[in-house]
């Protein structure tokens, strides 16, 4: 059911409706059930694997929750007998009990979402090699079709699987409020990927309804729809010329398409996580910000800071943190600072999780190479980023450069902007293989005329749709500069007179009837990061 | 209570907005096609007024004038026809336009029931039939069976065009697009003639026994039953209608025949040698195309039929009543405009 369809509207209204007349203390009911038929929708046989998300989550919580009770009496009583040595021996040994709960439910979890995304891809690839080595060995390679949010429903729990075993959270005692957290359709889909500490109370108390509330959550939906019907789906048709027909679209049309992708790929994700904010917020709950005008980054650090921001963050807290802190990591940066010198050696610890960090968010893209070479190059990004800061800024003091200015500002919005363009022409693009070599294109045939001779209207939209797709953006870079100056959009109409504000929500409407792409003569694109 | 009675006024007075402005703007973008026009003006005529009803394909809508009919015998007739109607659609619009008028005889045009209807690939005909025609229980049926069969069709581009038609945005320009409703009155009665000639020649053998075989097709066979049986419950005579086409066959005429006479109905062949002769349709001149006679085709073709219903049935002569006056201002603008003396 995807978000744009009119089935999913009507979907909505039932489930917002059924929510509210419900009686209060079961509404969190009424919710669980509106997920499962929602993910019915997806398809039946893959309730199997988000119930066993569910049920095994549910074991191992509340296992860590008894044991940390428990731990807790024991300790109390033992602590005046415990000397610092002791106590310290103490929490290491229930760390390791703790561990026995833990990772056996992380790599259950993992392992399912492990085989079912990357099982073909390692297998093949493993093929290959004994292939290539001589080996006599074949392993059967299988391409499992991945449930619905599969990504996204993993690591939400997980998160709170690991926030358990932290003694972060409390476990949640009622399997069906766990299964309801873990479920919650609007971000089931494609995110953001929330936390228990900020879902639990907003999905398990029964909201009230609120009339402002809906307004803004039907608006958020509107707008979402808005990125993803006129802006994403029609700039999507430029792209996949290009990038269909990479060997007629060489030269400028692959820095054009390149644009285009960061435009189509905003539009789609940010128009999808709208979408899914505006309905949470139907049923009163606030999702995660996901999106933070990512395209206004400064930098490729402040790029990931503003994209996809929850996953990042779940990154961030559930791999960079542990892996940085770690014992072994002090270990590489006290050996590093006596081998590379103080500079260097003091940000191995922070650099070497940052690299495997964005490997790691590569992959969980897709097990493809081209996701494997993304991380990569984000990891390299990162990572010179924040070796080199420190020179540059000591190069443009003796350069003479103003860096408070707005010119050097647009500089880094432009130049990060470019950066992030590049790895999207290896995402995109059929293969690695062949984003290197439309890279490749791109610098030896660069040809600016088609800008200008009309070679733009050779990739599936002509003049007008042209114009549709540039006004639309316009729009949206005004909305997101308003939005990085702290205007609240939503909230700053609502206060205008009822005529303007009228006018306003028509409009929006009606340009998403008349310009939306959908229909008969389209195949509306489904959301990208659903893939995911 | 005023807040909630304020919010609930408020978002009333914002969807009635709403509602206006998506009709004019269903009314800028929908497609006006002559035969949508046609089978929605039906509705302007006046309640049970219409004694001959002709439903079916596009043979009926470029060969039947009721108006001739009309000038020569007085009785009234309507067709709503429209081009390769799907047998679900003539259903539908026969037990929908026997809510409004009790004609005496129904005459159904029945050349598309040796072909399987493909509703993925017939949207456009679809639509051209189904835009005309008000929503009721027999539009949903159909728009049911359409959409299931097609998943790319929706019910609700049908209920609400503009969710379909949106995309003549580039085609309409919206100063000069019309705003008005589809047509309300028709003074062609669901006429849409054509006027241009194309020499045609009957085939080798035309009409003559060649041992194919021929099978109906389930479903449209279903609905034709069902048209009938609809007929003989409200006490209507039936008539299944071949007009002229170049492509029908022996065979064809032969097992349409036995069908009429299996269901107890009359048949006429327009393509049999007896009735042929007795139009006198020149084929250089004559038709349209291979499938459809022309302007002056139509004339011959409505002359023949509508001596024959005159014979056969004992339909009315309103010619002179005071209640069928705007028939008769109706016959002079149709005379005036399709230039037939």
């Amino acid at each position: 059911m995807a978000f744009t369809s009119m089935a999913f509207v009507m979907f909505l209204a039932l489930a917002v409706a059924a929510y509210y007349v419900t009686p209060k203390r079961y509404r969190w009911v009424t919710l669980l059930v509106v997920n499962y038929v929602f993910y019915y929708f997806a398809g039946v046989k893959y309730f199997v694997y988000l119930l066993a998300t569910t049920i095994t989550t549910y074991i191992a919580t509340r296992k860590l929750g008894k044991m940390a009770e428990e731990n807790k009496t024991a300790y109390n009583a033992a602590k005046a007998e415990l000397d610092k040595e002791g106590k310290k021996r103490w929490k290491a040994e229930f760390t390791k009990k703790k561990r026995r709960v833990l990772i056996p439910a992380l790599v259950f979890n993992f392992g399912i979402l492990a085989v079912l995304k990357y099982s073909g891809f390692v297998t093949e690839n493993l093929n290959a090699l004994f292939a290539r080595i001589s080996v006599p060995v074949e392993l059967p390679v299988f391409h499992f079709l991945l449930p619905l949010g599969i990504s996204f429903y993993t690591f939400q729990t997980m998160g709170y699987l690991i926030d358990v075993y932290r003694e972060k959270t409390a476990p949640e005692k009622n399997i069906g409020k766990l299964a309801l957290f873990i479920s919650f359709f609007p971000q089931i889909v494609q995110g953001p990927i929330g936390r228990f500490q900020n879902l639990s109370k907003q999905l398990f108390e029964g909201n009230s309804f609120s009339y402002e509330r809906t307004k803004f959550g039907v608006q958020l939906m509107m707008w979402g729809a808005f990125k993803k019907l006129v802006i994403a789906d029609r700039a999507s048709v430029m792209v996949d010329n290009i990038f269909g027909f990479p060997d007629t679209f060489g030269g400028t049309y692959v820095a054009v398409a390149a644009l285009i992708y960061c435009i189509q790929l905003y539009g789609d994700f940010s128009g999808g996580i709208d979408i899914a904010t505006g309905a949470a917020q139907l049923f009163g709950v606030d999702l995660d910000k996901n999106f933070e005008r990512p395209y206004l980054a400064t930098s490729i650090p402040d790029f990931w800071r503003r994209w996809h921001i929850t996953l990042g963050a779940w990154f961030r807290d559930y791999v960079f943190y542990p892996l940085s802190l770690s014992k072994f990591f002090m270990k590489v940066g006290k050996k590093g600072r006596q081998v590379l010198g103080n500079y260097i050696g003091k940000l191995l610890p922070v650099l070497i999780p940052q690299f495997i960090v964005f490997f790691l968010i590569g992959i969980w893209h897709g097990a493809e190479w081209k996701y494997i070479a993304f991380g990569f190059y984000n990891g390299t990004l990162i990572v010179l980023g924040i070796l080199f800061e420190q020179p540059l800024q000591e190069l443009a003091k003796k350069l003479g450069i103003r860096t408070e200015c707005f010119s050097w500002h647009l500089f880094r919005i432009l130049r990060t902007l470019v950066l992030v363009a590049l790895g999207k022409i290896i995402t995109r693009a059929a293969g690695f293989s062949l984003s290197v070599s439309m890279m490749k294109s791109m610098v030896l045939n660069w040809d600016t005329d088609i800008l200008w001779n009309g070679g733009l209207l050779q990739l599936g939209l002509d003049r007008q749709d042209m114009w549709v797709l540039f006004l639309s953006c316009l729009v949206l870079l005004a909305v997101s500069i308003m939005q990085e100056k702290g205007i609240h959009v939503r909230e700053t109409l609502a206060k205008q007179n009822l005529y303007f504000r009228w006018a306003v929500y028509l409009g929006g409407i009606f340009t998403l009837i008349i310009f939306g792409i959908y229909g008969l003569n389209y195949n509306a694109a489904d959301f990208i990061y659903r893939g995911f | 209570m005023g807040k909630k009675i304020n919010i609930i006024a408020r978002c009333s007075a914002f969807c009635l907005v709403f509602a206006l402005v998506f009709t004019q703007m269903t009314q800028m973008y929908i497609r006006r096609d002559d035969e949508t026009n046609e089978i929605h003006a039906f509705y302007g005529e006046e309640e049970n007024t219409v004694d001959v009803l002709y439903v079916g394909s596009s043979p009926l809508l470029r060969g039947v004038s009721p108006m001739l009919m009309y000038r020569d015998y007085g009785y009234t007739g309507y067709v709503r026809a429209s081009a390769l109607q799907a047998p679900s659609v003539t259903y539908g619009l026969l037990a929908e336009s026997l809510n409004y008028q009790t004609p005496q005889v129904v005459v159904l045009g029945c050349d598309n029931l040796f072909q399987e209807y493909d509703y993925a690939e017939r949207e456009g005909d679809l639509r051209r039939a189904l835009d005309g025609m008000k929503l009721s229980g027999y539009k949903w049926r159909i728009i049911r069976e359409v959409a299931e069969a097609d998943e790319r069709q929706t019910e609700l581009s049908y209920i609400f065009p503009l969710l379909r038609y949106h995309e003549r945005w580039k085609e309409v320009n919206p100063a000069e697009a019309e705003t008005e409703p589809l047509m309300q009155h028709s003074f062609k009665k669901g006429h849409v003639y054509l006027r241009q000639a194309e020499p045609q020649e009957y085939p080798e053998n035309f009409m003559e026994p060649t041992g194919e075989t021929v099978a109906f097709d389930e479903s449209a066979l279903e609905y034709t039953k069902k048209s009938i049986a609809l007929c003989k419950e409200k006490g209507i005579e039936v008539v299944i209608l071949h007009l002229p086409k170049m492509s029908w066959t022996y065979e064809m005429s032969q097992a349409l025949e036995e069908f009429a006479q299996e269901q107890g109905v009359a048949y006429v062949d327009m393509d049999r040698e007896e009735i042929r002769n007795e139009i006198g349709l020149d084929p250089q001149t004559e038709y349209y195309d291979q499938g459809h006679v022309n302007l002056a085709g139509s004339v011959k073709v409505t002359a023949w039929l509508g001596a024959y219903l005159d014979s056969h049935y004992d339909l009315p002569d309103h010619r002179g009543d005071e209640n069928y006056a705007q028939w008769d201002a109706d016959l002079a603008q149709y005379l005036e405009v399709s230039g037939v003396s």
